[in-house]
């Protein structure tokens, strides 16, 4: 009783919106360039390069030159070593916030769709409802006034973690993760009314159960992109407040670079506006347009057959 | 032939539509050729992947580009050439030459419009009338096609109508410029067995009254029978089957035709223990087997059936046939 | 003498409908408004209607995939609809469902074997070593070769999709099957083989099945009793053959003509019926059918008919019709 089969292509959803990525030659282009940040992030952080980026020179406000790519800052320090090191930090910030936000929103997202019309869905509406009411740096403020002095103890280790300069991730954790939930929460409302899920409950699956192996994995594909919109967002906001005081204190960052530079560039020293907001600047478009590219290829309206 | 021999409303020759697709080019339509006359009903009758919703976008030029294109053939519609007609052309002949109905009627038709915004729109497209005159004539449309208070129903929206009455909304709609060609794509398969009856009566009788080509695509055989007095069959974008229904339904000669005939459950004087089948599937149009296309799923088949095509050849009932050892 | 598998009596199943200020419930949509009927073990009963009359409601609510206003719904004895949650669970390894549409039934993300075993993994049946073979032999069962199992739903045909639904369906090892709509969705040429394929499985496996269907042809092959259904009742039902041979209501008859017959030379009877099915809202007194009933009687628009036998020669004594003509 057994029939020919029509091979159509031995791969999953994903192989396929893989290869559809691939033919995507913008997309491409952006990802390799996101991929280079990505690197460059990682070598900073292994402490391979741009280790003297705090080291004082002598002459302050240099020029560019061989030595110094973007010239030095009023400190003498090389404006180059600074930017790239604030790759490392706009990664930090971006991955912890990205993953972080995400998985909170799809998760909860997921939830609050799968009960829709009970008193959960409502709840979680709530819920990002009067997050989405206060405004963003007001909430930052808030947050990091609120854990000035506090300490994250881990008992065992007798470690003791200081929160406050994280009061910027978790703000920014705390705020992204409601777009995420809202645009699961739409997709699993679509998607609890499927017969797969109906299957699934005949068979007697439990509701978290259904959550976890039915739906979640037919949000992915939003999921993966909102990450990147999350990490895109991180990014930028991480230099805004910094910029007003309210962010990343040690270290260097795009944003510390960009409020030395409004005194700078008053004297007329473009290096470290050119240096901070040229870094950005690329980052940001390579980012957005790999997220269109990830789009296209997952739209699984398009993918699947 | 004498020169005063009735012109076809329509005729197709050797027409080959192609899609671009992930797998490569694909051939939807591969040289067809068919003619409908004025007062005719025409059946095109095949299952999914045939190519017949294909044949009947591309008569009024709807084939969606830039991944479809018409790559061959020709398409007369009342003279005028089609395949050459550039798109603001196009929209003149759409409506006025020849109509179309689809098969989702709640989709064919904008839910935030009234029928009568809608059946307004379409009028004053083709004719150069004032509102007040083209509701109406939409008004008289909507009594033509049996729907109860035209006045009251012409103000509602969509999804205050069943779907049986949006389907006859869009019949109203596609003859309300007199074409001389009606297409009906799949009319009646969302609607209910009691409903589809209904409907397909207004589709004949608006037919026969306007004496206009009627081109009626389908799964359905059992609706072909009713309606239709010549019945073209498809397969993998051929025309496999051609013929006058009574020949096709009493002497089907391609073995998919007969397959297929064989294997509809209907309605019989005494239950068979199992249902006759055609074994396989429909091949994928990007792979498709040398030779005929049916070969891999025919109970006739030969070598040569897997080396050559088989031609569409004529039969002694008056039709055609595409198969080296036809019934 | 058959031993009866399933029994249902009198299942409603209601719809608020909501409206006004406060959104209160006005009304109740009844989709199943009081149908009653039995299956015997190793039986098809087909139940036909056209849309909205209510036959996917009532499937889905025989295995509590929709909530029940009242009745009963007595499987190999026990009430399904009283069962807690335990006992629910150990009640649906003995009735499963087949859905109509193969493409939304099976989730793209997981493997054919993926989707097979779930059932099995979930009420842990046999040693999680055996279950791969017990998903092989399944597919096998139903038609398909071995090497599908790590292939994706999307890779696969209409035909071959709900194959592996019907697999799925059959893990269990069901005594009860709910065929909500299985081949409607699929071309006619695979109608067929899935249909002979479920005949199969049947005599087989003896399982019971409630084949839901608009197509009156389709149920004639595979039933030995088809119920006909309209506004949410039964308005007759019949062992198979006596169905088709006499049927008795005015929408029976209906609905009989109206199906489009593959002959050319057969000339309908003008007995079409016009209008549309009567609108939940304003629902018709009487016999629900009765504004649209080419035989209507004073009476029909005054009172219910209810579902009785028919004292009738051509019929045997399973025959019931819901209709004062009888």
């Amino acid at each position: 009783m057994s029939e020919e089969e029509v091979i159509v292509g031995r791969e999953s959803l994903w192989t396929k919106s893989g290869r559809k990525l691939l033919r995507d030659r913008a997309g491409v282009a952006a990802m390799v360039v996101v991929g280079i940040y990505g690197i460059i992030a990682l070598l900073v952080s292994f402490g391979v390069i741009a280790q003297d980026w705090d080291k004082l020179g002598e002459e302050g406000f240099e020029g560019m030159s061989a030595a110094h790519w973007f010239g030095t800052n009023i400190n003498g320090q090389d404006i180059f070593a600074r930017a790239l090191q604030g790759i490392k930090t706009a990664f930090q910030v971006g991955v912890v916030v990205a993953i972080s936000a995400t998985a909170i929103g799809g998760i909860l997202g997921a939830i609050a769709g799968y009960f829709h019309r009970t008193i959960v869905d409502e709840v979680i509406m709530w819920i990002y409802g009067c997050i989405d009411a206060i405004p963003f740096y007001l909430f930052v403020a808030a947050v990091a006034f609120a854990l000035k002095g506090a300490e994250f103890t881990v008992p065992v280790l007798d470690l003791h973690i200081s929160l406050a300069p994280y009061a910027m991730h978790i703000a920014m954790i705390a705020t992204f993760w409601s777009s995420t939930c809202r645009i699961v929460r739409g997709e699993v409302i679509k998607i609890r009314g499927l017969e797969y899920i109906q299957a699934a409950k005949a068979i007697g699956v439990g509701p978290l159960t259904i959550i976890r192996r039915h739906v979640m994995p037919n949000t992915s594909h939003l999921l993966l992109v909102q990450s990147t919109i999350a990490f895109v967002g991180a990014i930028k906001s991480e230099v805004i407040l910094t910029f007003l005081g309210l962010g990343v204190k040690e270290g260097v960052s795009w944003g510390i670079m960009l409020s030395e530079s409004i005194n700078d560039v008053l004297r007329g020293h473009m290096g470290n506006f050119l240096g901070a907001s040229g870094f950005l600047f690329v980052l940001v478009i390579a980012f957005n347009m790999f997220a269109d590219a990830l789009q296209d290829a997952l739209d699984p309206k398009k993918v699947s057959g | 032939m004498t020169e005063s021999a009735p012109k076809p409303v329509l005729r197709i020759r050797d027409l080959v539509v192609e899609f671009k697709t992930e797998m490569g080019v694909i051939r939807a339509l591969d040289k067809i050729s068919f003619e409908v006359m004025a007062g005719e009903s025409l059946g095109i009758v095949g299952e999914s992947g045939c190519g017949k919703s294909v044949t009947a976008l591309s008569i009024l030029k709807l084939i969606p580009s830039p991944a479809g294109r018409i790559a061959e053939g020709s398409i007369e519609l009342d003279g005028i050439e089609v395949v050459s007609q550039p798109e603001h052309e196009m929209r003149k002949v759409r409506g006025a030459l020849a109509s179309m109905i689809f098969q989702e009627p709640m989709t064919a038709l904008n839910p935030v419009f009234t029928i009568g915004n809608q059946m307004v729109e379409v009028i004053r497209v083709h004719q150069k009338v004032s509102k007040t005159k083209a509701k109406k004539q939409a008004i008289e449309m909507l009594r033509t096609v049996n729907i109860e208070s035209p006045e009251k129903r012409i103000d509602q929206y969509p999804h205050e109508l069943s779907g049986g009455m949006r389907q006859r909304v869009m019949i109203a709609m596609a003859l309300s410029c007199s074409p001389k060609l009606l297409i009906a794509d799949e009319p009646t398969t969302a609607l209910d067995v009691t409903v589809q009856a209904q409907v397909m009566e207004e589709i004949k009788r608006l037919q026969q009254e306007m004496n206009m080509g009627l081109i009626l695509i389908t799964h359905d055989l059992g609706v072909i029978a009713e309606s239709c007095s010549r019945v073209l069959v498809m397969y993998c974008g051929k025309i496999i089957e051609m013929a006058e229904t009574g020949e096709l339904y009493k002497n089907p000669r391609h073995p998919y035709t007969r397959g297929l005939l064989d294997s509809i459950p209907r309605v019989r004087k005494e239950k068979l223990k199992t249902l006759p089948t055609i074994k396989g599937m429909v091949p994928d149009l990007a792979d498709l087997p040398k030779g005929c296309r049916f070969a891999d799923r025919c109970p006739k088949v030969e070598d040569r059936c897997r080396t050559e095509e088989p031609p569409l050849e004529d039969t002694e009932g008056g039709g055609k046939v595409a198969c080296f050892h036809p019934n | 003498m058959e031993e009866t598998l399933v029994q249902v009596k009198d299942l409603r199943t209601y719809y608020p409908i909501k409206g006004g200020l406060l959104n209160r419930r006005v009304a109740d949509l009844k989709a199943v408004n009081g149908v009653s009927l039995d299956i015997p073990t190793g039986q098809t009963f087909g139940l036909v209607g056209e849309s909205g009359c209510g036959k996917s409601t009532f499937g889905r609510s025989l295995l509590r995939l929709q909530k029940v206003t009242s009745g009963e719904v007595i499987i190999d004895g026990e009430n399904i609809l009283s069962l807690d949650r335990a006992g629910l669970m150990k009640a649906r390894k003995d009735m499963q469902i087949i859905f109509q549409d193969p493409y939304g039934s099976l989730n793209p993300r997981m493997t054919v074997r993926e989707i097979v075993r779930e059932p099995l993994d979930t009420h842990k049946v046999g040693a999680k070593a055996d279950r791969n073979g017990e998903v092989m032999r399944l597919l096998e069962v139903c038609g398909l070769r071995q090497t599908v199992a790590d292939r994706y739903p999307h890779e696969f045909s209409g035909g071959q999709r709900q194959r592996v639904g019907i697999a799925r369906a059959l893990a269990l090892k069901p005594k009860f099957i709910v065929a909500d709509e299985p081949v409607s969705a699929l071309d006619v040429s695979v109608q067929s083989q899935i249909l002979n394929l479920i005949g199969d499985l049947q005599e087989e496996f003896g399982i019971s099945f409630l084949f839901i269907s608009h197509d009156l042809a389709v149920v004639q092959h595979i039933s030995h009793e088809v119920g006909v259904m309209y506004f949410g009742k039964l308005v007759e039902r019949a062992p198979a053959e006596e169905l088709y041979s006499s049927p008795k209501h005015p929408y029976t008859k209906t609905l009989l003509e109206a199906i489009p017959q593959p002959d050319p030379t057969r000339n309908r009877t003008e007995v079409l019926v016009g209008g549309d099915i009567p609108s939940h809202l304003d629902p018709p007194k009487g016999c629900p059918f009765q504004p649209r009933c080419p035989v209507a009687m004073p009476e029909c628009a005054e009172r219910e008919p209810e579902l009785k036998p028919v004292d009738s020669d051509d019929c045997s004594s399973r025959h019931q019709v819901s209709c004062w003509l009888y």
